[in-house]
């Protein structure tokens, strides 16, 4: 009875000691190259982690970094649900900045202009992810090349947006800015942290339900164990395909418009967009660190947004640029991608 | 009527004879606004974008046909420029660059091979892996030696790699190798031991192991060749063409690589084609936004539609002309001695 019940409490916490090694992994390899260029290992440890995870105001921004991460995961997790490698998350986040950008031009009230923004966002990501999906199924166009094409003409197309169409006269070198009636509201003075975090959370929650409680989630879940059984019983497994490649893109529309509408002091998108280059493929970190599971998301999201604040932290208290979040981000998928080294140390602490 | 119509299909089988329709129907189109001077100088052009396509798809087509799905190649083409353009700087040559870059495809490739054998890892995520940690590598060292966030050119001409003159335009010798790899890899998988060992791990696994072959360390070898092939691509990037380094530079070339290799069904010399085709509109696109009849478009940003078209050729091939699917299903699973 005392060896089931551990057997399960083993079996439940399997995920966290294979996510937990990993970043261990991750951070070790982000310290090695950092020891190797003459810096101190130590200071991701000592100002990063610290500093974003255990302070006021650190905190509250890496708050602010997790909000985008936890869609562009789902676009992911959700993509693995059904078998699919959905890594244009890069581009719907720029689809959605653009479409939120544009939904500015509308003169409504707060609230209802709020839900014209974040539908223009969601819209223009799916609009990115309906040829993928179109792709896939009939033309068995392989999703990682699609997305990747999707992903640049996206890029490109939010440039020509920034400094064509939505350029802003005051101040050329950017778009227009968001007009406060569609603002997400900053929650605690003096961050950036704002009420698209709750949206964000709202979001994935909904996603987890749909997969988990609804008839149709579990069609998606089911068409992703297997193709053949799922068509048998009866499942229509491409229409689940292209569900599953709506939602991801909703998702990652979704995190454009917050990182546009939710992101401030500057409301808008810069000529050179790096406000929003990187949260797309950071995300399939996140989602790999969660276990593609929505709720899981929002923790990885957490530690992940902690990883780009000590960024910018190492580089206030040692002065060393550390792009480390993204080689951080790469380890750990590759770690994560070896079924083999998880099964060493599952066999290691079955034998404990 | 039924045997012309047959015929015609006949025309879009063979995919060979589409590729250089292709090819020529984009000339055509060209010829309205050009005059043959420019067709011509924009043909040699093409050759120039080519290379780097078509080296990631003749090392790709190596890998796939010893079964494994490299789709870190974009990655590994990103780190390889890096690295022989710092490598050429340091050592003041490029031959050392050029060097530098194949070994570091080679090496990349080495761990993506051994994890996705012995490891027996998810390749594509492996692949995806390799992509982002090349991202961060890249952007982290081009801060850390140059102290430059965007791109770094490089310091002399003199370490370019060296190029024929032609009377329109330069070409790069590297055109002459890639051209001379797509015939060397077709011979080497068609008419020797080793490539015959290659196809046998790839085609079915399982019968290969029975008759003796080391699975595993075909495929990592084919694997570690396929990257030698894509670091080769990458040096030509940084050394060869653009003279410069920068954390965007391969802008998903290692990607329509992939494509290249979908749709060519696992033939280099298809794929070398396909990778010219490609390269052309690469060339288009940059072209397009310093010709002076299309200046009025390029005013408010339009020449960031201009850099969307190789893409957009990409996807609109790939829809119009569907992949083959007669490859093996064994490409991309993981093998497991049983």
């Amino acid at each position: 009875m005392i060896k089931t019940n551990t057997a399960r409490s083993l079996k439940i916490l399997r995920p966290f000691y294979e996510s937990g090694f990993a970043i261990l992994i991750g951070l070790t390899g982000a310290m090695l190259i950092l020891w190797i260029s003459g810096h101190d290992p130590l200071s991701i440890l000592r100002y990063g982690l610290y500093f974003s995870l255990f302070t006021k105001s650190g905190f509250l921004r890496t708050l602010s970094y997790a909000t985008p991460l936890i869609l562009t995961a789902t676009t992911w997790a959700i993509g693995m649900k059904v078998g699919l490698f959905n890594i244009g998350a890069e581009g719907g986040v720029m689809m959605g900045a653009g479409a939120t950008i544009a939904a500015s031009i509308f003169a409504l009230p707060p609230g209802l202009h709020h839900l014209v923004a974040i539908i223009f966002a969601m819209g223009a990501g799916i609009l990115l992810a309906l040829p993928v999906a179109f792709l896939k199924i009939k033309r068995n166009v392989h999703e990682v090349v699609s997305t990747i094409m999707l992903n640049w003409i996206a890029i490109f197309f939010l440039r020509f947006l920034v400094i064509g169409p939505l350029r802003d006269p005051i101040s050329p070198r950017r778009a227009i800015r968001i007009p406060p009636s569609s603002r997400f509201p900053i929650l605690v003075e003096g961050s950036t942290l704002t009420a698209a975090i709750i949206v964000a959370i709202a979001f994935s929650i909904i996603v987890y339900v749909f997969l988990w409680y609804t008839k149709t989630g579990q069609h998606i879940k089911a068409a992703g164990f297997n193709q053949n059984v799922a068509r048998n019983a009866g499942i229509n497994v491409p229409w689940m395909i292209t569900l599953a490649f709506i939602i991801g893109g909703a998702a990652a529309g979704l995190a454009g418009c917050a990182l546009t509408a939710g992101l401030p002091p500057l409301w808008s998108v810069s000529e050179k967009i790096d406000t929003l280059t990187g949260y797309g493929f950071e995300g399939i970190g996140v989602a790999m660190i969660g276990r593609n599971h929505p709720i899981g998301c929002i923790f990885a999201a957490v530690f992940f947004g902690a990883l780009l604040t000590s960024q910018s932290y190492i580089q206030i208290f040692t002065g060393v640029q550390a792009e480390t979040a993204k080689i951080i981000t790469g380890i750990i998928i590759m770690v994560l991608a070896l079924p083999e080294i998880l099964r060493i140390i599952r066999r290691k602490r079955g034998r404990e | 009527m039924e045997i012309r119509i047959s015929r015609f299909f006949g025309v879009i089988r063979n995919k060979r004879l589409l590729m250089i329709l292709c090819i020529i129907l984009v000339f055509i189109v060209l010829s309205f606004k050009i005059n043959p001077r420019g067709l011509a100088y924009l043909a040699l052009l093409g050759l120039q974008g080519m290379v780097p396509i078509a080296l990631a798809a003749i090392g790709e087509v190596f890998n796939e046909r010893g079964g494994l799905c490299n789709i870190g190649i974009e990655g590994t083409m990103l780190l390889s420029s890096f690295v022989s353009i710092y490598l050429a700087e340091v050592s003041k040559s490029w031959l050392m660059g050029v060097l530098g870059g194949i070994g570091t495809g080679m090496l990349i490739s080495g761990i993506f091979g051994i994890t996705a054998t012995y490891g027996k890892g998810d390749q594509l995520i492996a692949g995806i892996g390799v992509n982002i940690l090349a991202l961060g590598f890249v952007a982290y060292y081009l801060m850390e030696i140059w102290h430059t966030p965007g791109y770094h050119l490089l310091t002399s001409s003199n370490l370019k790699i060296p190029a024929i003159l032609t009377p329109l335009t330069s070409l790069s010798w590297v055109v002459f190798v890639t051209i001379g790899a797509s015939f060397a890899v077709n011979f080497v998988l068609n008419d020797t031991q080793f490539g015959m060992r290659v196809k046998a791990t790839g085609y079915n696994p399982f019968v290969a192991d029975v008759s003796g072959i080391n699975v595993y360390k075909i495929r990592t070898i084919a694997c570690i060749i396929g990257g030698a092939l894509a670091g080769l691509g990458g040096a030509y990037m940084s050394l060869g063409w653009l003279g410069l380094s920068a954390k965007d530079l391969i802008k998903g070339r290692g990607f329509i690589a992939l494509a290249c290799v979908v749709f060519s069904g696992l033939d280099p010399i298809l794929a070398l084609e396909a990778a010219y085709l490609f390269g052309l509109f690469d060339v288009i696109s940059l072209w397009l936004q310093s010709a002076p009849w299309a200046e009025v478009l390029m005013v408010r940003g339009g020449r960031f539609l201009c850099l969307v078209l190789p893409y957009v050729a990409v996807l609109i091939t790939l829809t119009v002309l569907r992949g083959e699917k007669r490859f093996s299903k064994m490409i991309g699973e993981p093998y497991e001695r049983g």
